[in-house]
């Protein structure tokens, strides 16, 4: 048998392999990493490394760092995944992972982020409501001056589409604390928009 | 009553996310369906939640660069590949330290070396004993021939532990077998161990330097595993 059947044989063999992990359950999916399955490791990377890197970005707003970030959590995850018990959903434990990582790295930074949203409302280039495209950025901009506590708690519960107890879960905290903290960022959102287009009727 | 209508419109409220991302058990969307029916301001609350939901929903999805993955690879795969053989580094390098104690052991010799000397060679043997620090119990250690012409003999006891006290006597054979005990002399308890550290730790070294060229030595790759 020549280097290239044995190669050839291997291909085949992956792509079973791809094939079939791609069907796996999450859980099932963490059991074999586990048990140290490569493939079942790569095949969680290509399950989730998109939402949770796109989850660390948004919470630390910054390029390099969410991708440094998502390294050490694929890591974590590598190392602790014979710790996961199935007591929360697969998602939930991933994004706590995330969570614990990004707020970990914050800390280092020690960045102050605050909530106050005036600076947005007075910057110019805000035109107000004049248009969905331009209210979407200024509802971003906003987002972006939150805490990074509010803004996970708004994000899982609207974006990522978990349950209050989920998002509970990932960030640590009694429900009724996130129940609190993704209204407050809602209120604040809302002002904001608000706020834009009350300045928007001044300048015209 | 105003108290718990506004406690009821609050608790509605916290469940627009689940309403507008259709996450809602049919109970509960139909009991939002009711409050949406019959009150305005609840409408308002929805289309400030649909708002921000909209404006969420926009942002572009970022995919993560591909070099993160194959620094993950390299990380996770690698460190396995090396894990798988630490067997063999570990046995590399105790085998190494072994060797190296050993040769040097015989060569440096590490130990306690008497010496005497006669006034004459009318005896036919030595014979070395060691007590045990203060105690009584000589122990034969070994025994020297006479030669003939030679005044000046040599023993290197290598089997003295350090920080131990030993007291040796030298016994001479007359070749009737008539005995002639020299006195007694104690050695120190650290005589031997400078010599005898500085082979253990020169083994050591070597071994763990053998037990980390070894592991590093496997660097073969896994086969690529990269998501696409």
């Amino acid at each position: 048998m020549n280097q290239e059947t044995l190669t050839n044989d291997y291909k085949r063999e992956e792509a079973v392999d791809e094939v079939r992990l791609a069907s796996v359950a999450d859980r099932e999916l963490i059991r074999l990493v586990a048990a140290r399955s490569h493939e079942a490791f790569a095949e969680l990377y290509r399950r989730f490394s998109a939402p949770l890197f796109n989850f660390l970005l948004s919470l630390v707003s910054d390029q390099h760092a969410a991708e440094d970030l998502l390294q050490e959590v694929f890591l974590a995850i590598w190392k602790g995944a014979g710790h996961y018990r199935g007591a929360a959903a697969v998602k939930t434990w991933l994004f706590n992972i995330a969570y614990k990582q990004a707020v970990s790295h914050l800390r280092r930074r020690k960045e102050v982020l605050v909530d106050d949203l005036d600076q947005i409302a007075a910057a110019p280039g805000s035109p107000g409501l004049s248009g969905d495209p331009i209210q979407n950025r200024i509802i971003i901009q906003a987002l972006e001056r939150l805490t990074p506590q509010h803004r996970a708690a708004l994000e899982l519960v609207l974006y990522y589409k978990m349950s209050y107890r989920e998002a509970a879960e990932v960030l640590a905290c009694p429900v009724g604390t996130v129940k609190s903290r993704v209204s407050y960022a809602r209120r604040q959102l809302q002002a904001m928009i608000h706020a834009s287009g009350q300045s928007a009727e001044d300048r015209y | 009553m105003a108290a718990s209508n506004k406690d009821r419109d609050e608790e509605l409220n916290y469940l627009l996310p689940g309403y507008i991302n259709g996450q809602l058990p049919p109970e509960q969307r139909q009991q939002v369906d009711a409050w949406l029916d019959s009150s305005p301001q609840a409408g308002e609350q929805l289309r400030s939640w649909q708002q921000i939901h909209t404006a969420l929903q926009g942002r572009p999805v970022r995919t993560p660069p591909s070099g993160i993955w194959l620094a993950l690879e390299r990380r996770v795969f690698h460190n396995d590949v090396r894990r798988g053989s630490s067997a063999a580094s570990l046995l590399a390098g105790f085998a190494l330290a072994a060797i190296t104690l050993v040769l040097l052991w015989l060569t440096i010799r590490p130990g306690v070396l008497l010496q005497w000397t006669v006034n004459s060679d009318s005896l036919a043997a030595y014979r070395i004993y060691r007590a045990h620090g203060d105690s009584q119990e000589f122990v034969l250690l070994g025994e020297i021939d006479s030669k003939p012409g030679e005044m000046r003999y040599t023993y290197l006891d290598v089997l003295s532990l350090p920080g131990q006290r030993y007291i040796y006597q030298v016994e001479g054979v007359t070749p009737s077998g008539v005995s002639i005990v020299s006195q007694r002399v104690a050695s120190q308890p650290l005589t031997a161990l400078p010599g005898q550290l500085a082979i253990l730790i020169s083994s050591l070294v070597l071994g763990i330097l053998a037990a980390i060229m070894v592991r590093n030595w496997d660097t073969a790759r896994l086969p690529r595993l990269l998501p696409t």
